[in-house]
């Protein structure tokens, strides 16, 4: 598993974190209200990758959506739970196939990730409205639909991933990803 | 002061960057002692940082790379000390103030920092009083640090880091964002401090501003390390010999060039000319024009327009009143796209003007011929680099890429922001022949800076700016 | 030059109290509002709040419009699919969900935030995370803005040429990012900062009369909503 967090680890997360809040506020004006995940996903891929790619151990995606679960408690803590869950899942998952250090396991991260957020987003919107008995609303929670957009999710977060092995090719170019110690 | 034992002691310290064959300083030899302080001068680029980091310990551990010899402190070998252990008996201020400040307000600052060193809960109130009374911060006790200057910033830190009484000060380049009433305050303050027997290390490049505090110095020069005598001090070095001469003669010459009020030569066309130009609470900038061929300076201390009149003239932003022409239509409402296809900018941080993944493709932009892009490479010296990722260069071949790149695309008028900081003598040479090339074929420029330039590179044309209250 | 800026709340009582009574009461109303299913139960519990948002918050106009926009849109389609009643409760309930957060957020102050999430013995690297954010977000927003006026002045309007976003704006921005990150390390280690070591807390959460009167008037107030709900 390699050494502990260090304080670095720590840091390159937050500052991950604040990537992926910077483009929940691109994307936020632009994408209709129950898209905002798939909109938000490639954007938030890129950052998500770079911090596996930089942290590399079990566990990293924790280290950044935690925090940014949490922060997103304040506009809801129903957020926050769902992220959460997402988070167990995905690291769940990822627990069985490695770390992060392999590029195919990064994009594997990405998808789990985005598939299963979106996955839960719907569930748990179809949960709410069904509660408050708006029936027709449900038709989303046909299996089909869901698993469609599931899909689509996932392939927006290979999207991000792509984008975001991109931006870790430049930083290696430029010297900035792998510290030499 | 040389019978006290010294506080810290440098011994035949080298230290060499991951990827580099050379060693960046060399066989470097210091002490200092309690109640002096000691200047660490040299060209950006010379070592001094890499110097200070050492002593700091960012490098190895933060940066990579290899050091060799022995950093002593108080007797004891702290080579293998992390930053946070030197910490508690170093008070060290970086070049980016913003990265040393983690809250809202004034007082939970000094809190955060005292909460750190788990000093006593009942302990802080009491040092966050003294410490704000001292540095004369009483008043700002709940300001949002966001509302504070550049130096205040920097004095707020000053005053949160001392909280603790490190015996010794590093500062790295502190003067380089202060106006003339901040750089004062601080070196008084490092006066005060050195009287009561900290020791202060600074590294800094503005001579002309520190000598007078120094108890002692130091120079570098390619990675090693020389004390400088009492003479060779007020003298200056070389470049710096060069800079103190340039003052006293750059007051002459502002005499003989003084504010443009009437217009120039009128053989030469207009490339640019103002009337009434204000914006926001800044006291309206005097009217001027640019001619082909000319450069002017705009002079003044930070705060007094210069950047913002640099935003007008380029679209950035739109001006309150007035009206700007260029090339003879008002562009006053145009937008900066449009305004950019006759006007570069070079910006204070080049960081934020490198697009591409090599330095060759940065300036071969869409539409620049391959004949002035190579020219341009093999003035500003980047030939043996265009194939290294802009973002790998020091600061000085950023900044030489970015104003290569603002010229690639052949603009009538060049605009640059400060173009003085953080610059080392060859970077700055390369990019003022260059500069003056392209006023030769016709180009106007329009630069600043609140640090004085060598006079003799170009041609300068004085404006000053008056500061606003 | 600068002015002091104390930030001004219209009424600043909701800002004193207790921010982890906050949290608690946050969670506990929505985890109430969840369960209900009687109109005047859900009523009765989002009245207070809309009360204390209006006399406790400034509300930005922009946002204030959206969001009205939005809950009259979805007013509307609940009206249309099922019946006014129906969509009268869906819409109290949305707001008995999304207004205790934000209402948190927008009358305690970040470091009272941070104090609550130590008081309840947060893992270390998520504090130090809200802290990272809270302070950086602001720079790497100006960062963005920066290279986007750089942009402009190398005649690339982003977004009108949204291919050159990624070279444009992204990369370009996490550079500053990762350079950022690799500073602000070594910063907090200046400051003395240590995730593992030992922190003293001066600012301890104290509890004083008027949390009482708060937790009291709340716990009140739920207990008339349980009433509604599940006796009348």
């Amino acid at each position: 598993m390699g050494n502990r967090w260090q304080l670095r680890d720590y840091v390159f997360a937050a500052f991950m974190t604040i990537g992926m809040v910077i483009a929940v506020f691109i994307v936020g004006p632009f994408a209709p209200p129950g898209f905002q995940l798939l909109a938000w996903a490639p954007l938030a891929g890129i950052f998500l990758t770079l911090g596996m790619a930089r942290l590399q151990r079990r566990g990293s995606v924790a280290l950044m959506i935690l925090p940014l679960a949490l922060l997103l408690g304040l506009i809801s803590p129903i957020i926050t739970l769902y992220l959460a869950a997402t988070v167990l899942v995905t690291e769940l998952v990822m627990f069985f196939l490695g770390n992060y250090r392999r590029k195919t396991n990064r994009l594997v991260g990405n998808i789990v990730f985005f598939g299963s957020a979106n996955l839960g987003g719907l569930l748990l919107g179809a949960f709410l409205i069904k509660g408050a008995r708006a029936a027709p609303f449900a038709k989303l929670a046909q299996p089909g639909i869901l698993l469609l957009l599931t899909i689509v999710a996932g392939a927006a977060g290979a999207l991000g991933w792509w984008l975001g092995e991109l931006a870790i090719q430049q930083l290696r170019k430029a010297g900035k990803m792998d510290v030499d110690l | 002061m040389a019978s006290n034992p010294p506080l810290i002691e440098v011994i035949d310290l080298s230290f060499r960057h991951p990827g580099n064959s050379h060693l960046t300083i060399e066989g470097v030899n210091l002490t200092l002692y309690p109640g002096e302080i000691v200047l660490i001068a040299g060209a950006t680029g010379s070592g001094k940082s890499t110097l200070l980091n050492c002593l700091a310990g960012i490098a190895p551990s933060h940066t990579g790379g290899e050091l060799q010899g022995t950093i002593v402190y108080q007797g004891t070998d702290i080579s293998s000390w992390s930053v946070r252990q030197r910490s508690q008996y170093f008070c060290i201020i970086l070049q980016n103030v913003e990265t040393q400040i983690f809250t809202d307000r004034v007082w939970e600052e000094f809190v955060f920092g005292l909460e750190n060193w788990n000093v006593p809960a009942d302990r802080i109130p009491l040092l966050t009083d003294s410490a704000l009374r001292e540095f004369g911060l009483e008043q700002k006790r709940n300001w949002l640090i966001r509302q504070l200057s550049a130096g205040q910033k920097q004095r707020l830190l000053l005053a949160c880091l001392l909280a603790i009484d490190q015996p010794v000060l590093l500062l790295d380049e502190p003067l380089a964002y202060l106006d003339a009433k901040s750089t004062e305050q601080l070196l008084q303050l490092l006066r005060t401090r050195a009287d009561r027997g900290q020791s202060v290390l600074l590294v800094e490049h503005r001579l002309d501003l520190v000598k007078e505090i120094c108890d002692r110095a130091y120079s570098f020069r390619d990675g090693k390390l020389r004390e400088w005598g009492e003479a060779e001090m007020g003298r200056g070095e070389d470049g710096e010999r060069r800079k103190m001469a340039s003052l006293s003669s750059l007051s002459a010459y502002a005499s003989q060039n003084q504010v443009i009020t009437s217009p120039s030569s009128q053989q030469s066309p207009i490339l640019l000319q103002t009337h009434q130009l204000s914006w926001g609470e800044y006291p309206p900038f005097p009217d001027f024009q640019l001619t082909t061929g000319e450069t002017i300076l705009l002079k003044g201390d930070n705060g007094c327009g210069k950047t913002t009149l640099l935003k007008l003239l380029s679209g950035l932003l739109k001006p309150t009143t007035g009206k700007l022409e260029i090339l003879g239509r008002d562009v006053s409402k145009r937008s900066v796209v449009q305004i950019a296809k006759d006007v570069g900018f070079v910006l204070q941080n080049p960081n934020h003007q490198l697009f591409a993944d090599s330095v060759q493709a940065e300036i071969l932009q869409p539409g620049v011929p391959q004949a002035v892009a190579d020219s341009l490479l093999e003035q500003l010296n980047l030939c043996d680099r265009s194939d290294r990722h802009p973002q790998s260069l020091s600061q000085g071949q950023k900044r030489r890429l970015a104003l290569g790149a603002v010229l690639a695309r052949q603009p009538k008028i060049c605009l640059l922001d400060e173009i003085m900081v953080g610059q080392d003598p060859n970077s700055l040479s390369l990019m003022l022949n260059v500069l003056r090339t392209f006023t030769l074929q016709g180009g106007g420029l329009i630069l600043t800076s609140h640090v004085p330039l060598p006079p003799e590179a170009l041609n300068v044309k004085l404006l000053e700016l008056n500061a606003t209250v | 030059m600068s002015i002091s800026k104390l930030s001004k709340p219209k009424h600043r009582f909701l800002s004193q109290i207790n921010p982890l009574l906050k949290i608690v009461l946050c969670l506990l109303i929505i985890s109430v509002a969840l369960l209900l299913h009687n109109i005047w139960a859900i009523a009765v519990l989002v009245l207070p709040l809309l009360i204390l948002l209006l006399i406790s918050v400034r509300i930005n106009l922009k946002i204030l419009v959206y969001v009205a926009f939005t809950l009259v849109a979805f007013m509307a389609i609940s009206t249309w699919l099922r019946d006014f009643h129906t969509s009268l409760f869906s819409t109290l309930r949305l707001i008995a969900m999304l207004l205790p957060a934000p209402l948190l957020a927008g009358t305690t102050s970040p470091s009272d935030l941070v104090r609550a999430f130590q008081a309840i013995r947060l893992p270390n690297f998520i504090v130090l995370s809200l802290i990272l954010t809270w302070r950086f977000l602001p720079l790497i927003q100006q960062e963005a803005q920066r290279i986007i006026e750089a942009n402009w002045l190398r005649g690339v309007n982003l977004t009108r040429q949204p291919t050159q976003l990624f070279s444009g704006l992204f990369l370009p921005l996490i550079f500053r990012i990762v350079a950022y990150a690799d500073e602000v390390t070594v910063g907090l280690e200046t400051r003395g900062y240590d995730p593992t070591a030992p922190r003293s807390n001066s600012q301890p959460l104290r509890w004083y009369l008027k949390d009482t009167i708060f937790a009291v008037s709340a716990a009140f107030l739920l207990v008339v909503v349980a009433y509604l709900e599940w006796v009348a």
